[in-house]
């Protein structure tokens, strides 16, 4: 049995290493609290531990030791729910709610992330292992496999890293005006705002922003509504919304202008800072669940052929 | 989960009575002038937690959203 610590050390080191790694501490303030931190280390830990182990049970011929492997996929898609009911149950509570849509992409990421780690581990301990039958050294071999579950924890982290609203829009200022009690966005109607006083708010503590798609995809991307709330609920989550429950008027609005699909949007904040409301509304994750490629469709594809032609 | 109403007129709020019919589903508010209509829907929308929308011609309605 002692033969196989060689194999499962380095990979629970290495796939606990790579959960932890992930567990970053930033504006989202999502798992911050030290209770999160712990529950998803030790989930992190066991992931990494069932990977280690699946390959000296391989070698012992222990192939009922893979169905442990399906448990751990069952055990990590309840990870999944976990993290949605608890964003769920929180969404009442926040100013601005982060909408279904942002609280399923949340807990994919989670999910996906202890996958990581039972890859990273499976990849050290398998790479370990074929150095050892390759009689190279012992320290040179944990090294080895250490090296390529890096790699591997880099790769992944690189593929699972989404795109944000800067890579595929422009965000730009945007000027906000009344008609009357209609309040517009460059020209696009938002809202009627009945109270002058709220007008007042509006003027003084207002910023707009237009957000203007870079193409055909992007355009289809932006209208989801879910990725709207996203960056709606970034943006006075990170800059400070004036506003309280007792004044909905003064929630943030994303709307579509239907002529050409660009977003605007206007928030009123505490101290406004439109060089800073850009830079969150770039940063803005892209959720996974409102992407569409409506241009690598067949009709897509021949309307850009048909464009290059003329 | 929180169940309420939403997107509904809570209240009609007015200084012009030719804009409101007999058997609103909404309670109407008569104002003198344009300040207490201010004031007047400001008040219920604080309690209602709603939202005021002017329609025009002296008219305040306070939605629920």
């Amino acid at each position: 049995m002692d033969k196989y610590f060689i194999l499962i050390i380095p990979g629970l080191i290495m796939g606990t290493f790579a959960r932890v790694h992930m567990m970053k501490s930033d504006y989202r303030q999502y798992p911050t609290y030290p209770r999160g931190y712990l529950s998803h280390f030790t989930l992190g830990f066991i992931a990494a531990g069932l990977g280690a182990v699946a390959v000296p049970a391989l070698i012992e011929k222990e192939f009922s030791a893979i169905t442990f492997l399906a448990l751990a996929a069952q055990q990590f898609r309840e990870v999944r729910s976990m993290e949605r009911e608890s964003l769920d149950n929180i969404e009442i509570t926040e100013m601005v709610p982060r909408g279904t849509a942002y609280i399923e992409d949340i807990a994919k990421t989670f999910e996906a992330r202890n996958y990581m780690a039972i890859i990273v581990s499976l990849v050290t301990a398998t790479v370990i292992y074929i150095c050892i039958i390759l009689k190279i050294n012992r320290y040179m071999s944990i090294f080895l496999g250490m090296a390529l579950g890096l790699i591997t924890h880099i790769f992944i982290k690189r593929m699972i890293h989404g795109q944000e609203v800067g890579d595929i829009a422009d965000v730009k200022e945007a000027k906000i005006t009344f008609d009357g009690p209609i309040l517009k966005i460059n020209g696009v109607v938002i809202m009627n705002v009945g109270l002058q006083n709220k007008r007042d708010i509006y003027l003084s503590n207002g910023l707009a922003v237009e957000i203007i798609p870079k193409d055909e995809n992007a355009i289809v991307y932006l209208s989801n509504i879910g990725q709207r709330q996203a960056i709606q609920h970034n943006a006075a989550n990170q800059l400070g919304i004036r506003k309280d429950v007792d004044e909905p008027e003064l929630t943030p609005i994303a709307k579509r202008n239907s002529e050409n699909g660009n977003i605007v949007m206007a928030i009123t904040i505490m101290k406004p800072n439109i060089d800073a409301l850009i830079e969150v509304v770039k940063g803005t994750p892209l959720l996974e669940t409102s992407k569409r490629k409506p241009l690598d469709s067949v009709v897509g594809l021949r309307l850009m052929r048909s464009r290059k032609r003329v | 989960m929180q169940i309420g109403l939403k997107d509904f007129i809570v209240a009609v709020v007015t200084t012009n009575r030719d804009m409101v019919g007999p058997g609103a589903m909404a309670p109407v508010f008569y104002a003198v002038d344009d300040e207490h209509l201010e004031r007047l829907s400001e008040g219920i929308a604080k309690i209602l937690n709603s939202v005021v929308h002017d329609v025009g011609m002296g008219t305040y309605i306070i939605v629920k959203h």
